[in-house]
């Protein structure tokens, strides 16, 4: 069991340092095999933080080109779809800096009654159009109603299934902002899972 | 039972999901769990809460990732352009500056050698010297940066098929 958990681990400290090779050199070929490893993580934490599909859409391209010209910051120590998403959420935010400084400040200083970042009113919700089956529809309207800081903590949490430590380096907050993000995340997730029953 | 250990239970489950919690805890918990439906009923909601959000599925459109890996391929192109023809430039650069700070003591004294031929002011001399000295790698530094300025700015979102643009805006 130790000897599968000490190879497990050596296998991914291996994997990390021949990113980190290949962002240094910019490897093209690391970087297709990049894109398509990490393309549905990326674009569904693109989706659920920016909550805009076209958004999501424009983002995803810019945060593959900010990987190649800043490649040789990854040092392999972290996890790469940490830093990945990382990158995403810089360009996110400098992005809502430009265009809707409302949406960022609801992203990045939450209170208590924070609008949840959603899509204008003439661009169907991105869950609504991804969720094909009912179930599904239930799901991501409940999903789309819980404030953008809560729902990138839940996602990255329980999607992506990263570790405490890890989503704080990727939200640049302490430790006991995630938990307290997460814990509010998910009562603001059932509200609306309750609201979306009814 | 009292309302404590209910908020404690539910506070438990949350932690559980969240950070988790250590053997002891959840064999309480468990344990109340076995024995209070609406503790149970809260755990379960909370759970399926979670599930629900992996029932969630989002992903890139193929389009979508051939056109950016297209995008980074030309980019990454772009840059390798880019460093070999800097190279040869920061070749000549360190050479020039090396050159200079060999060559500082001769020009001054070929400038001062000047203003006593023509007798000029100190000044001037000087001045013509701190120009002869600056003007150039100055001239040169602001037409690099007018240059990069130039090829940093001509790469947009490339545009892919099927076209999910429509979607944007209400289009």
């Amino acid at each position: 069991m130790n000897l599968a958990i000490y190879c497990a681990a050596t296998w991914m400290t291996d994997e990390r340092a021949e990113i980190a090779r290949g962002l240094r050199r910019r490897d093209p070929s690391v970087l297709d095999r990049l894109i398509e490893q990490y393309q549905h993580r990326l674009f569904r934490y693109l989706v659920y933080l920016a909550g805009n599909r076209a958004l999501a859409e424009d983002l995803f391209q810019e945060t593959w080109l900010r990987v190649l010209e800043r490649g040789r910051q990854y040092d392999g120590k972290s996890p790469f779809e940490t830093w990945l998403f990382a990158i995403a959420r810089h360009l996110l935010i400098d992005t809502l800096r430009r265009k809707s400084p409302a949406s960022l400040d609801a992203l990045l200083d939450p209170g208590e009654g924070a609008a949840p970042l959603e899509p204008p009113a003439t661009d169907p919700s991105a869950y609504e159009l991804l969720a094909g089956r009912e179930q599904q529809a239930y799901v991501a309207a409940a999903v789309a109603g819980v404030p953008a800081v809560y729902r990138e903590v839940l996602m990255l949490r329980f999607q992506e299934d990263l570790k405490l430590e890890e989503i704080s380096a990727v939200v640049g907050a302490p430790l006991a902002t995630v938990k307290s993000r997460l814990y509010r995340g998910l009562s603001a997730l059932k509200q609306q899972l309750g609201r979306s029953r009814a | 039972m009292t309302h404590d250990v209910h908020a404690r239970a539910q506070q438990l489950i949350a932690a559980g999901l969240v950070e988790g919690i250590p053997a002891s805890e959840q064999a309480w918990l468990d344990e109340h769990l076995e024995e209070c439906a609406a503790c149970a009923q809260f755990a379960a909601a909370t759970r399926r809460a979670i599930e629900g959000l992996r029932w969630v599925s989002v992903s890139a459109h193929p389009a979508l990732v051939q056109a950016t890996q297209q995008r980074v391929r030309l980019r990454t192109r772009e840059l390798a352009e880019r460093q070999e023809r800097w190279l040869p430039l920061a070749v000549s650069c360190g050479l020039a500056a090396f050159l200079s700070l060999v060559t500082v003591t001769y020009l001054w004294q070929g400038f001062a050698w000047l203003g006593e031929q023509w007798r000029l002011p100190a000044l001037a001399w000087q001045a013509g010297f701190v120009s002869a000295w600056f003007l150039p790698t100055s001239l040169a530094a602001v037409a690099l940066w007018m240059r990069s300025r130039a090829t940093n700015g001509n790469h947009g979102t490339m545009h892919w098929s099927p076209a999910p643009r429509g979607r944007r805006g209400g289009e």
